[in-house]
């Protein structure tokens, strides 16, 4: 898994290129690599629930198989999870369990959850730009690092509002001590 | 006196006018409207010239500049002002001629004496007075060192307000010495002063010295020697001290220069030290966005905002039932050797493809490195450890927010104060506050060096007076001791005793009446202004004055114009009230006017006064004396018709053509 190049096309390269885009004098950037926004997607999309097509636009922006490699455990840890508990109505709990943990080195059976993951990662990039910039029209946006900085910062906000009104970090390594045997 | 018309031909701008008096007592002003320049104070002068002889122009020559520039060479012509005036019931012609001709280089110069001609009538003949009959009924009427106070020009009251504001009474000192006949004791004093070589006491100490033996006259030519240089250093110290207040003036004047550019200085300091904390809190606010950041782009992010999830699907896992179809302590090679054996452990073969083959395969995904449990577990142990490094997560983010938040405002509040900073007081003036302060230290070195001088030279008067006096005392007991010398010797004491009688009636007299001008004046400036004022006048006519009500915060006089003018009004009608006779004891003394009507002729700046004292000045002109002609800008006409509408008898407007021919037209008020 997570051991190709992978491109984004068409708006959301445009997406991920102005969110990996100096701003400025500072030549501060908000993400600094786009294996970074791709990471962060991934979570945003599920957190959202938003998913998206590949877009057929000409402009392109890839992720080289090393910056995979670099970011190989988190990446994969947010698969299993994600792949475990997408769409639990109708995919039966085996299945979930397969797709998160069996089908590492089946390409074949790794498809669909593959395909899920991605349309994730698409919808969490248009997520995470229209936080940052306000809009989805990559035209308008305008690098403003004082405005990104605030979006941000409200965008992080609103992951800790979610997290705090579920749970605290004691109820998770609870969680994790408990035996699944 | 009553003043009922005068005549100006070839009179500086005035080459042939005339002005005719209101005489009507109901309606007693004269009103001239006439901006600067236009010849007011030349009017005023026309007065002093013709009744005394005597103007303060610079320019001696009187002759209109156009009569003389159409003059021809070696020609002449006159100017001529005639005053005709009543006084004591009479009439008289009062008319003063000057001759000037045009020298051969065209120059204007005097030619002959100024001739003045006084003439009585009576039942329309004129009969010409002598000389001494026309110094006796000027004199009598209206003292020269009198006359002043009843003809008061414009610049007058300038300069008596700039001496207010300096605190001095030049003109107060005057005006008193003058109301009290003090001008002749004042010369009397002089011709007696001991300390006077040129005296009568000198003549008689001088008479002593010529028959008395060497001895005597040795002492006294060491006497006479030390008197000059005593004079003379006393002489210097007066210069001196003339010399620091103008220097001291020089001073006041920079530092109100350097009061200016000091506010410049402030607002460049300010707008610096406003941009350096600009720029201070814009730094932070980087450094703290680059904090935020950081933290951002660390792993954590992830992990942080990947808690929801795991909280799911630890919750997931929980509730599933895992089965783990697993073998104990059988892995993946083991079943890739059984294949490749192509025979299980029971000794069954397995073919490729076979099911037993298949099975084999299958049982792959359940047995390690592919242990579905072992994934768990590697994922709870993934998900204990972000949990574990994201504990602080938010709270340093939120913390870098604060910090850029507060940065912010900081840089606003700036933004504000920035704006608020005159930029126009910003321009570069450090070169001219260093000349400036470089030409102040030079002026307070000198003052400096002055004030030294000063104290050496009192110190040497302090030597030489008392070697005079050590001198003289020997001198006197000589002197005694030959009979010759006892005559001019008690000559010389009544000269003394004299001088010393009237030195003491001259201070007490002018002490007295000191007291009672002030005390008259505070009376008339209440008049004026409508509230009161406390003027104190001390021995050396250094004057302070406390207005009553409240301007600044506090009671001292604040020199505005309004003010001023008003003590000088109220001045001009204390001299108005005091020179008329009455019944105290001290009017025996006081150089009495005949009882009669005076005309006061002035300057009346009324756009100088608040509105609320216009009225009080328009209403007391007229009373101060019996008849006033007034002189206003052309400006204050309004203010004028407003407030003396119902006491101007004659109005007349100066119009000029050019500088060198005014014109004086008759004025409907």
């Amino acid at each position: 898994m997570f051991d190709k190049e992978y491109s984004f096309k068409g708006k959301h390269a445009k997406y991920v290129t102005l969110l990996t885009a100096e701003i400025g004098e500072s030549k501060l950037k908000l993400f600094e690599k786009n294996i970074d926004v791709y990471a962060m997607a991934a979570v945003v999309g599920f957190c959202y629930n938003i998913r998206a097509t590949k877009d057929n636009g000409t402009e392109t922006t890839k992720i080289f198989t090393d910056a995979f490699n670099n970011n190989k455990s988190q990446i994969e840890s947010n698969y299993r999870m994600i792949m475990l508990l997408h769409d639990k109505n109708n995919v039966s709990f085996d299945e979930r369990v397969a797709r998160a943990f069996k089908y590492d080195n089946n390409i074949e059976k790794r498809k669909t959850g593959d395909e899920i993951f991605d349309s994730y990662v698409l919808g969490g990039v248009e997520k995470i730009f229209e936080k940052i910039f306000d809009t989805l029209d990559a035209t308008r946006a305008e690098l403003d690092l004082d405005k990104e900085i605030r979006n941000l910062y409200s965008f992080l906000e609103e992951f800790e509002l979610r997290y705090q009104a579920k749970a605290t970090d004691g109820d998770i390594l609870n969680l994790c001590k408990y035996s699944y045997d | 006196m009553q003043l009922k018309k005068i005549e100006l031909i070839n009179f500086r701008q005035y080459i042939s006018q005339t002005i005719e008096f209101s005489t009507d007592p109901q309606k007693n002003v004269t009103l001239i409207i006439g901006d600067g320049g236009s010849g007011k104070t030349t009017l005023s002068q026309a007065f002093t010239w013709v009744l005394y002889e005597k103007v303060d122009f610079t320019n001696k020559i009187l002759l209109n500049s156009k009569i003389g520039q159409e003059l021809d060479k070696g020609k002449k012509a006159q100017t001529r002002v005639q005053l005709f005036f009543s006084h004591c019931s009479k009439d008289y012609i009062i008319s003063r001629v000057a001759t000037y001709i045009k020298n051969s280089v065209g120059n204007i110069k005097q030619d002959g004496d100024i001739i003045a001609k006084l003439y009585e009538v009576n039942d329309g003949n004129q009969k010409l007075l002598s000389d001494l009959e026309r110094h006796s009924v000027i004199s009598g009427m209206m003292p020269e060192e009198l006359s002043r106070y009843f003809f008061f020009d414009g610049e007058k009251i300038e300069k008596m307000s700039k001496e207010l504001e300096r605190g001095k009474g030049g003109e107060f000192s005057s005006a008193i010495q003058g109301l009290l006949g003090l001008s002749s004791l004042q010369n009397v004093k002089k011709h007696l002063d001991p300390s006077k070589v040129g005296s009568v006491f000198g003549y008689y100490d001088k008479k002593i010295e010529e028959k008395s033996d060497s001895q005597v006259r040795e002492l006294g030519d060491e006497i006479q020697k030390d008197q000059s240089r005593l004079d003379s250093i006393k002489k210097s110290i007066v210069d001196l001290t003339n010399l620091i207040e103008n220097y001291n003036k020089k001073v006041e004047d920079i530092s109100e220069q350097l009061l200016q550019f000091k506010e410049a200085e402030d607002s460049q300091r300010q707008y610096r030290l406003l941009e350096y904390r600009r720029n201070e809190e814009s730094n932070k606010k980087t450094v703290k966005t680059k904090s935020l950041l950081c933290n951002f782009h660390s792993s954590n992010t992830i992990s942080y905002c990947s808690k929801d999830i795991m909280i799911a699907a630890l919750g997931e896992l929980k509730s599933g039932e895992i089965i783990d179809k697993g073998i104990p302590d059988i892995q993946a090679r083991t079943i890739d050797y059984l294949i490749r054996e192509k025979k299980c452990i029971c000794g069954h073969c397995v073919e490729v493809d076979s099911p037993e083959y298949k099975a084999l395969l299958e049982l792959k995904d359940y047995i390690p490195p592919k242990n579905v449990g072992g994934a768990i577990h590697d994922l709870k142990n993934d998900i204990t450890n972000k949990v574990e490094s994201t504990k602080r997560y938010f709270d340093n983010i939120k913390e870098n927010m604060e910090d850029i938040r507060h940065a912010e405002q900081a840089i606003r509040n700036i933004d504000k104060d920035l704006e608020l900073v005159d930029k126009s007081l910003l321009n570069n003036k450090e070169q001219a506050i260093r000349e400036l302060k470089q030409r102040q230290n030079e002026y307070k070195s000198r003052i400096n060096q002055m004030q030294n001088h000063i104290t050496s030279k009192s110190t040497d008067i302090g030597a030489l007076q008392e070697r005079i006096n050590r001198n003289t005392n020997a001198r006197n007991e000589l002197i005694l001791k030959t009979s010759s010398n006892e005559k001019y010797s008690l000559y010389r004491e009544y000269a003394r005793a004299l001088y010393d009688e009237i030195c003491s009636t001259y201070d007490v007299e002018e002490s007295v009446m000191r007291d009672k001008f002030t005390v008259t004046i505070n009376e008339m400036f209440r008049k004026i202004y409508g509230v009161g004022m406390v003027m104190e006048i001390d021995s050396n006519y250094n004057i302070s004055v406390q207005v009553e009500e409240i301007t600044n915060g506090d009671n001292d006089l604040d020199h505005s114009t309004s003010q001023n003018y008003s003590v000088i009004f109220a001045f001009i009608a204390t001299i108005m009230k005091l020179n008329r006779k009455d019944d105290s004891k001290h009017s025996e003394n006081i150089v009495k006017l005949d009882k009669e009507n005076y005309p006061l002729v002035m300057d009346a700046p009324l756009s100088a006064f608040d509105k609320s004292r216009i009225a009080n000045i328009c209403s007391i002109l007229p009373e101060i004396a019996e008849q006033t002609v007034v002189f206003i800008k052309d400006t204050d006409g309004d203010i004028a018709s407003e407030h003396l509408k119902n006491k101007i008898g004659k109005a007349y407007r100066i119009e000029m053509n050019g500088l060198i021919d005014s014109k004086i037209i008759p004025e409907v008020i």
